[in-house]
C-alpha cells in the first residue's frame, strides 16, 4: 500500500511538469497547427534564467521565490514573441514543413547556444549581448542613414522596436559585465550539469502522509502553483474576450479577421502565454530535480507533446489530463517492471522508460484525436 | 539509336573514373594521408544517407526524422555478421574478407528495409507533424533496443560483453575507398533510376497533391511505403559502411541529433535534387571537419543555418535541379522538344 | 538558368574538395616522411584526446589540464634529452565517431609519436584500433573498461580497471562496514556504470552478501523515484551507486527525501565538486573509490596539487591526477627509449618502473597498471581520505 501511494504521489509530480509544457504545445497547435519543437528549449531557458537570477540577485527568501518564478515566465514569453515574429510568422503562408524545420532549427540553436556559452563565465554572455546589440543597432542606423526604404521592416520587426529590444539587451549585458564579474556561482556548465540552488529558495520540510510515505513542502508548492496556472489559463481561455478570439482562431481564422480582430496579434499572444507556461514548468522542474543542463529540455519536450496528443491536441483539459496520465503511466511502468538480480535475469526497466513512445503509437493508431479531441474530418 | 548518344553521361563516367584513379594514386603516394581518405569516405557515406533521406522527405514529401535509426540498424547487422558470424579480424586477408563484407552489407540493407517496412506500414498515413514525432520516437526505440540487447562472447581467453551500452567494438576496417566508392555510385544510380521511373513519378505526385494523386488511381500507401523502404534500405547499407570505417558502433550514434544532421543535408541541398543532397553532404562533412577547432559553436551554426535556410532559401541550393548527367536521356530530350 | 545552377553546384563541389585538401595539406611542416625522423629531432609530438565539450566536459578539461601541466613543466626544465614536447589537443566530444576521427587526425595529420587519451571507455575503444594498427602507443588515463588494453600491445592505461574497483567496494561493504544487504542503482545506458554494477553484484554475492535490488534507469532522467520506491521496500543497508556525480547527487537527495537510510557507496565517477553542490546534505557520509586523494603524504603528490592550484585555480580531481601520471609515464618512456620513435616508446613503456604521484607504477601483462585504490568519504562538502586498498 505504501509503495502504491508513493508511486502515486511521484507519478503526479512527474505528470504536472508534462502537463504544463503540454498546455503550451496544445494551445499553439490549436491556433497555428505548428508543433513548436523549441518548447523544450524554452523550458530549459526558464530553468537557466531562474538560476542566473537567483545567483545574481541574492534576494530575501519570499521575494526570491516570487522573482524566481515570475521573471523567467515574463522573459520566456518575450522569447516566445521573438520566436514567433522572427522565425514562424514569415512562414505562415508557406507549407507547414518549412515551419517544422525552422522549429527544429530554433531548438538546435537554443540548446547548443546555452551549451556553448556555458563553458565560460558570465562575462562572455554579457560580451555576446553587447556585440549583438551593437551589430543590430549599427545595421539599423546604417539602413536609416543610407536610406534603404524597402528594408525598414526586417523580418516583420520595425526599426524602432529592434533598436529598443536589442539595445536594452545590450545595456543589460553591460550592466552584468560591470556588476558582478567575479561571481563564480554564476558560472554554469553548458552541456555538463549545474546544480540548481533550491536551498536559496526554501528549506525542504517533509510531512508524513501514511506510514513512512512522505510528501515534501516543495511538492505541495509545485502542485499548488501548477494547478493555479492551469486554472488561470482555463479562465483566460474560456471567460475572456482574448480567449474567445483564440478559440475562434482555432476554428476559422478568416472569419475571425473578418470580425475585425488582428489574427496575428492573437497568435502572438498565444505564443507568449504558451512559452510563459513552459518557462514556469522549467523553474518548477528545476526546483523538483535541482540539476540543470543545456539539453534538459529535449526529453520533456517530446514527452509533453505525446501527452498533448494523448489528451487531444488543441484541447486544454486534454493537455492537463494527458500530462498526468503520462506521468502516472511512466511511474507505474518503471515501478512494475521486473529488474534483474542474477547474471541471467533480464532488466526490463529500459523498456519501461519507452512506455511514453508506446503510448504515442497506440494513440495515433487507435484514436488519433486523443481523449478530448474531435474525430478528424478530411475535406476534399 | 546511336550508341553513346548520352554525351553527358559519358563525360560523367569518364570523369568519375579519372577521379577514382587520381585519388587512389594520391593515396598511395601519401599525398592524401589516411585521415583525409577517412574524411572522403565519410563524405560518400553521408551522401548515401542524404540521398536516401531525400527520397523519403524530398521526393515523396514525408517528414521522417529517424533516419539515423535505420543507419545504425544496418551498422549493427553488418558488424554482427563480420565480427561474430564470420569472425573477421585484422589478420584476415582482404581478398577473403571482401565477399563476406559484401554479404554483410546486403544483409544490413535487407534488415533495415524490413524494419522500414514494419514501421512504415502503420505509420505513413499520418500527417507531417505526427509523422515527425513518431519517427523520432522510433529512432529512440531503436536506440533503446540496441542498448538493451547484449550478450557475452567468448573471444578466445576472455569473455567480452558485446552490445548494450558497451557498443559493438572490434569491427574490422573493411570500408576501403574502392568499396565505398562503388557502393556510393551504385546507390545513387539505383535511387536515380527509381525516381525517373513511373514509381518515382507516383511518389512525386503524392508529394505535390496527395488527394489528386489518389483520385488519379495511385495507391498512396503502397508508394509511400515503397519510398520509405528503399530509403531505409540504403540507410542501412550506409550504416554498414560506417561501421566498418569507425570500427565501432554505439547506440548513441543513432539518435535525434544525428538524424537532424542528415535532415540539414537534405534541405540544404534541395528537397527534390539528388545532386543537391550529394553536394550538401560533401560540403557539410568537409566543413564540419574543418570547423573542428570551434567545437560546439558548430552546432549553434547548424541551428541558425536551418532557420535562415527556411526563411530565405527554402528550396535549398539546387532546388529541384539536377546535374545533366544524372537525368536520363529521355527526360532531357522531352524538355528540348518543347 | 540551369546552366548557371550547374556551374554554381560544380563550383560548390570544387570548393568543398579544395577545403578538404586545404585541411589536409596545410600543416605539412618539418616532417616529410611517414614516421618521425630518427636523425636527431628537436621535438617530440604528443597527442592529447579528451572530451573537452559534451556531457563529460568536466572530466575532459581536467584531463587536458593535468597532462598539459606536466608537459609544460618538462619543457620548462629543458625538455626530454634536449627534445621539446609539442602537444596537439583534440576534442572527442564524448562521441565514438568523433573520437575515431580525432585519433586519426592526430596520427595521420599531426604525426604524433604517442597519444594520451581518452577519458570515456567507449571512445577509447573507438580510437585504440587506429592507434594499434598504425603502431602509435596510446595510454588512456581513465578508461576503466577491461577491453581497452586488450585491443593490442600498443594500448596502455594509467588507472585501475572496473573489476578491481567493484571488488574494492564489495570488500569495504562486507569487511569494514559489516553490511550484508545491498541494493544497486545504475545507469543502464552507460557501459562504465553497468560494468561496475555487475562486478559489485558478483563480488558482493561471492563474499556472502545478498543483493536485494538491482535497479537501472535511463541515461539523463532526473527522476529516480520510481526505482527508489522499489529499493526502499526491500530495506537495504548499502546502496551502491556506480554512477557519475550528476546522477549520484540527485539520487542521494531523492533517496534521503524518501526516507532511505542506507549507506551510499560508489566509484570514481563521483569525483567532482558538483557532487556536493547537487547532492548537498544528502550525500554526506557517502564513500567512494578513487584513484587519488589530495591528502596524500607523498611529496610528489603535494607538489602536484600546489602546482595545479597555482596554475588553474582549483584543486585537481582524480582525472587531472591520472592525466598527470599518464604524462609522467609517457615522458619517462621517451627518456628511456632515447628517441621519438613510436616502437621504441612502446617497448620502453611496457617496462615502466616509475615513482609517480600515487606511488610506484608498473604494468602487468595486459598493460594495466598495478596500483592501489583509495576510499574517500564525503564530509562537509568535500572528499576526505579514509583508507587505501591494494590489489
Amino acid at each position: 500500500m505504501e509503495t502504491f501511494l508513493s508511486q502515486l504521489i511521484f507519478g503526479i509530480q512527474r505528470g504536472t511538469v508534462y502537463a504544463l509544457i503540454a498546455l503550451g504545445y496544445t494551445m499553439v497547435y490549436g491556433v497555428v497547427r505548428l508543433i513548436n519543437f523549441a518548447y523544450g528549449e524554452v523550458f530549459m531557458l526558464g530553468a537557466f534564467i531562474s538560476f542566473f537570477l537567483i545567483q545574481m540577485l541574492q534576494l530575501p527568501p519570499v521575494l526570491n521565490i516570487i522573482m524566481a518564478l515570475l521573471v523567467p515566465m515574463a522573459l520566456c514569453s518575450i522569447l516566445g514573441l521573438a520566436m514567433d515574429s522572427l522565425a514562424y510568422k514569415p512562414l505562415r503562408s508557406k507549407p507547414r514543413l518549412a515551419a517544422l524545420i525552422t522549429a527544429i532549427g530554433v531548438s538546435f540553436f537554443l540548446s547548443n547556444l546555452v551549451s556553448y556559452i556555458g563553458a565560460e563565465s558570465v562575462r562572455t554572455v554579457s560580451v555576446l549581448f553587447i556585440i549583438t546589440a551593437l551589430v543590430v543597432v549599427l545595421f539599423t542606423l546604417s539602413q536609416k542613414l543610407f536610406n534603404f526604404p524597402k528594408v525598414t521592416r526586417y523580418g516583420g520587426i520595425s526599426m524602432v522596436k529592434r533598436v529598443v529590444v536589442v539595445g536594452s539587451l545590450g545595456l543589460l549585458g553591460f550592466v552584468f559585465w560591470i556588476a558582478k564579474p567575479a561571481l563564480a556561482e554564476l558560472r554554469w556548465k553548458g552541456s555538463s550539469f549545474t546544480a540548481f540552488p533550491v536551498d536559496k529558495l526554501f528549506t525542504v520540510v517533509k510531512y508524513p502522509v501514511f506510514g513512512s510515505v512522505y510528501i515534501t513542502n516543495v511538492q505541495i508548492i509545485i502542485i499548488i502553483v501548477s494547478v493555479a496556472l492551469m486554472v488561470g489559463l482555463s479562465i483566460l481561455v474560456n471567460r475572456t474576450m482574448l480567449g474567445m478570439a483564440m478559440r475562434a482562431s482555432k476554428n476559422n481564422k478568416e472569419a475571425v479577421s473578418l470580425m475585425g480582430i488582428n489574427v496575428n496579434s492573437v497568435i502572438a499572444f498565444t505564443f507568449a502565454i504558451g512559452t510563459a507556461l513552459a518557462g514556469a514548468a522549467g523553474v518548477l522542474s528545476a526546483v523538483t530535480y535541482p540539476r540543470i543542463t543545456a539539453f534538459m529540455g529535449i526529453q520533456p519536450g517530446l514527452k509533453a507533446f505525446i501527452a498533448a496528443v494523448l489528451g487531444g491536441i488543441g484541447s486544454i483539459e486534454g493537455a492537463m489530463v494527458g500530462g498526468i496520465i503520462m506521468g502516472l503511466a511512466e511511474q507505474f511502468a518503471i515501478g512494475l517492471a521486473p529488474s534483474s538480480f542474477g547474471p541471467n535475469n533480464i532488466d526490463f526497466t529500459p523498456l519501461a522508460e519507452g512506455v511514453s513512445f508506446a503510448i504515442l503509437i497506440i494513440v495515433l493508431l487507435l484514436r488519433p484525436q486523443g481523449i478530448f479531441g474531435e474525430p478528424p474530418q478530411d475535406k476534399v | 539509336m546511336k550508341p553513346f548518344s548520352n554525351k553527358a553521361l559519358l563525360f560523367a563516367a569518364l570523369g568519375l573514373a579519372v577521379l577514382y584513379v587520381v585519388i587512389t594514386v594520391l593515396h598511395k603516394t601519401e599525398v592524401l594521408n589516411d585521415y583525409i581518405m577517412r574524411i572522403i569516405i565519410l563524405m560518400m557515406i553521408n551522401a548515401i544517407l542524404a540521398v536516401s533521406l531525400n527520397l523519403i522527405n524530398g521526393f515523396t514529401g514525408l517528414f521522417s526524422v529517424g533516419h539515423a535509426g535505420f543507419m545504425i540498424t544496418g551498422g549493427y547487422v553488418a558488424g554482427f555478421i563480420t565480427t561474430l558470424v564470420f569472425k573477421i579480424t585484422s589478420e584476415t586477408p582482404y581478398a577473403a574478407a571482401l565477399p563476406m563484407f559484401i554479404l554483410a552489407i546486403l544483409a544490413a540493407g535487407a534488415v533495415s528495409g524490413l524494419v522500414g517496412f514494419l514501421i512504415g506500414l502503420p505509420v505513413l498515413r499520418l500527417s507531417d507533424d505526427y509523422l515527425a514525432i513518431v519517427t523520432i520516437g522510433f529512432g529512440e526505440i531503436i536506440r533503446v533496443i540496441f542498448n538493451f540487447i547484449s550478450f557475452k562472447v567468448d573471444r578466445g581467453g576472455w569473455v567480452q560483453d558485446v552490445g548494450g551500452p558497451r557498443g559493438l567494438s572490434g569491427i574490422p576496417l573493411l570500408s576501403s575507398f574502392t568499396v565505398v566508392f562503388v557502393v556510393f555510385l551504385l546507390s545513387i544510380l539505383i535511387i536515380r533510376n527509381f525516381i525517373y521511373s513511373r514509381h518515382g513519378r507516383a511518389c512525386i505526385a503524392i508529394r505535390e497533391n496527395e488527394v489528386a494523386a489518389h483520385l488519379m488511381g495511385i495507391n498512396i500507401t503502397k508508394y509511400k511505403v515503397m519510398a520509405f523502404v528503399i530509403g531505409s534500405t540504403f540507410a542501412g547499407i550506409a550504416g554498414a559502411l560506417l561501421a566498418h570505417i569507425i570500427q565501432m558502433l554505439h547506440p548513441t550514434m543513432g539518435g535525434f541529433m544525428k538524424s537532424v544532421e542528415y535532415l540539414i543535408m537534405v534541405y540544404l541541398g534541395g528537397m527534390g535534387s539528388i545532386s543537391g543532397s550529394i553536394i550538401a553532404a560533401f560540403g557539410l562533412t568537409a566543413v564540419s571537419e574543418f570547423l573542428r577547432p570551434i567545437g560546439e559553436l558548430r552546432m549553434v551554426l547548424y541551428g541558425v543555418l536551418l532557420v535562415i535556410l527556411m526563411l530565405k532559401m527554402p528550396a535549398g541550393i539546387m532546388g529541384r535541379k539536377e546535374f545533366p548527367f544524372l537525368v536520363p536521356l529521355k527526360e532531357r530530350q522531352k524538355h528540348v522538344k518543347n | 538558368m540551369s546552366k548557371r545552377n550547374v556551374l554554381l553546384a560544380a563550383a560548390a563541389l570544387l570548393v568543398a574538395c579544395a577545403l578538404i585538401l586545404a585541411v589536409g595539406c596545410a600543416p605539412k611542416e618539418t616532417t616529410t616522411a611517414a614516421a618521425p625522423a630518427a636523425a636527431a629531432p628537436t621535438e617530440v609530438r604528443i597527442g592529447i584526446v579528451a572530451p573537452i565539450t559534451g556531457d563529460a566536459a568536466t572530466f575532459g578539461i581536467s584531463t587536458k589540464n593535468g597532462a598539459q601541466l606536466y608537459f609544460d613543466q618538462v619543457n620548462a626544465a629543458g625538455g626530454i634529452n634536449g627534445m621539446m614536447i609539442r602537444t596537439f589537443v583534440e576534442d572527442d566530444k564524448g562521441l565514438t565517431d568523433e573520437g575515431a576521427t580525432a585519433f586519426s587526425k592526430l596520427i595521420d595529420q599531426n604525426k604524433v609519436s604517442v597519444i594520451v587519451g581518452t577519458v570515456m571507455s567507449k571512445v577509447s575503444l573507438a580510437g585504440a584500433p587506429i592507434a594499434q594498427s598504425k603502431g602509435i602507443p596510446m595510454i588512456s588515463p581513465t578508461s576503466t573498461n577491461p577491453a581497452v588494453t586488450l585491443v593490442g600491445d600498443y594500448i596502455f592505461r594509467a588507472c585501475f580497471i572496473d573489476p578491481f574497483q567493484g571488488l574494492v567496494n564489495a570488500k569495504y561493504a562486507i569487511n569494514t562496514l559489516n553490511m550484508k544487504k545491498a541494493a544497486v542503482l545504475y545507469d543502464a545506458g552507460n557501459d562504465y556504470t553497468k560494468g561496475l554494477a555487475e562486478v559489485f553484484r558478483d563480488e558482493f554475492t561471492k563474499m556472502g552478501g545478498q543483493i536485494v535490488a538491482f535497479e537501472s534507469y535511463a541515461t539523463g532522467t532526473p527522476d529516480f523515484n520510481a526505482q527508489l520506491v522499489k529499493i526502499k521496500a526491500v530495506n537495504p543497508e548499502v546502496l551502491f551507486l556506480p554512477n557519475y556525480y550528476n546522477d549520484t547527487g540527485l539520487i542521494a537527495k531523492q533517496a534521503r527525501d524518501m526516507g532511505i537510510t542506507a549507506q551510499f557507496l560508489g566509484g570514481d565517477g563521483w569525483d567532482s565538486d558538483d557532487l556536493y553542490k547537487i547532492g548537498g546534505a544528502a550525500i554526506e557520509g557517502g564513500v567512494f573509490s578513487n584513484h587519488f586523494t589530495h591528502e596524500s603524504t607523498l611529496p610528489a603528490a603535494q607538489k602536484f596539487v600546489s602546482d595545479y592550484v597555482a596554475k588553474f585555480g582549483g584543486k585537481p580531481d582524480a582525472l587531472a591526477a591520472l592525466a598527470y601520471e599518464a604524462a609522467m609515464i609517457v615522458v619517462d618512456s621517451i627518456k628511456r627509449a632515447g628517441s621519438a620513435e613510436p616502437r621504441a616508446i612502446r617497448d620502453a613503456m611496457a617496462t615502466t618502473n616509475l615513482d609517480t604521484i600515487t606511488g610506484r607504477i608498473t604494468f602487468d601483462a595486459t598493460r594495466n597498471p598495478i596500483k592501489a585504490a583509495v576510499l574517500l568519504e564525503v564530509k562537509n562538502g568535500a572528499a576526505v581520505y579514509k583508507t587505501s586498498v591494494s590489489p
